[in-house]
């Protein structure tokens, strides 16, 4: 049976999910983004009131939370929490006072650094969770294109 | 365990990328995606001039030609390709008319094929070509997620 290194798997992830929240410091570190476009920084620049602005029906601010819930409910999975979440819930949010706004930001960059810790600590990655980590990136990407689409709108 | 079954592997690998581009299998549930989102779907519901309409400074024909390009490239890396290439290239298309817009089309097509062959052919997986593999479609992702913001702001243009 021809295997694969955990450790290789492991790495490759962390490299693109640490691209996808905190970018790249160098040009030549760059995966798949361009420099300044992973979700802190894309983020950071957007004030709550424009995080509420309504962009073709939904807000930068739905999406942010709609990607951080689904980071947090993929996070629990991988470590057995069966919970389950009624995921219509992660599109409740749609504006935010400058507070909420704030609030929302660092509960995102938790949840990032939990995701981290639980894809460094997988020493079993297996069909099911392998599954669940690259949707964890391919999710957060997806709504990363969307975000950055809606913030040139603003 | 500290090795992962490459079958196993594989077959996410390409459950994640079918889903990008061809949408969740009907009948199953879906990975990240709503149903009938991929980028098959999503690009043929747009004519010619939905994909050449400039919102924000770029057009929906740009972002399918550069993640076109970069199919192409990466896959090319994974065959051993070592001389760097110049991304500028990648955004060389603003506008189409119809027969470009489906050669466009056609060419994804072709591009997504490739990549599954390129992916099937691999004997060793390691750090680098699992990083290409993800990279792709997280990269995909990306400009799909971008693609129908810009698709929504030309149908909104066009009720108003």
């Amino acid at each position: 049976m021809k295997t694969i290194n955990q450790t290789d798997f492991t790495q490759a992830l962390s490299i693109l999910f640490r691209e996808t929240f905190e970018g790249m410091p160098t040009p030549e570190e760059l995966v798949y983004l361009d420099l300044d476009a992973g979700i802190f920084v894309t983020l950071g620049v957007i004030d709550a009131s424009q995080a509420s602005t309504e962009t073709n029906s939904s807000t930068i601010a739905a999406h942010s939370e709609h990607a951080r819930l689904y980071l947090e409910l993929l996070d629990n999975y991988l470590n057995k929490d069966l919970r389950i979440i009624d995921f219509k819930q992660s599109w409740r949010v749609k504006t935010v006072g400058e507070d909420e706004w704030d609030a929302l930001r660092e509960n995102i960059s938790k949840t990032y650094r939990k995701v981290s810790e639980t894809f460094q600590k997988n020493d079993d990655w297996e069909l099911d969770s392998i599954t669940v980590a690259m949707g964890i990136i391919a999710h957060t990407a997806y709504h990363l294109g969307a975000i950055r689409q809606m913030a040139k709108n603003l | 365990m500290d090795t992962i079954k490459k079958d196993d592997f594989l077959k996410d690998v390409l459950i994640i990328l079918r889903e990008t581009f061809e949408g969740s299998p009907e009948g199953q549930g879906s990975a990240y995606l709503d149903r009938g989102v991929g980028i098959f779907a999503t690009l043929e519901k747009l004519s010619a001039a939905d994909v050449s309409r400039e919102i924000s400074d770029t057009t929906v024909a740009a972002h399918t030609e550069h993640a076109k390009f970069y199919l192409d490239r990466i896959c090319e890396f994974i065959n051993g390709r070592t001389e760097p290439v110049n991304w500028e290239q990648s955004w060389l298309i603003e506008t189409v008319n119809e027969t470009e817009w489906n050669f466009l089309r056609e060419g994804m097509r072709k591009s997504y094929e490739g990549v599954l062959r390129c992916f099937a052919e691999i004997e060793t997986w390691n750090e680098e070509n699992i990083g290409e593999a993800v990279a792709i479609i997280a990269h995909t992702a990306y400009h799909l997620g971008a693609i129908r913001q810009i698709m929504k702001s030309v149908k909104h243009d066009e009720n108003n």
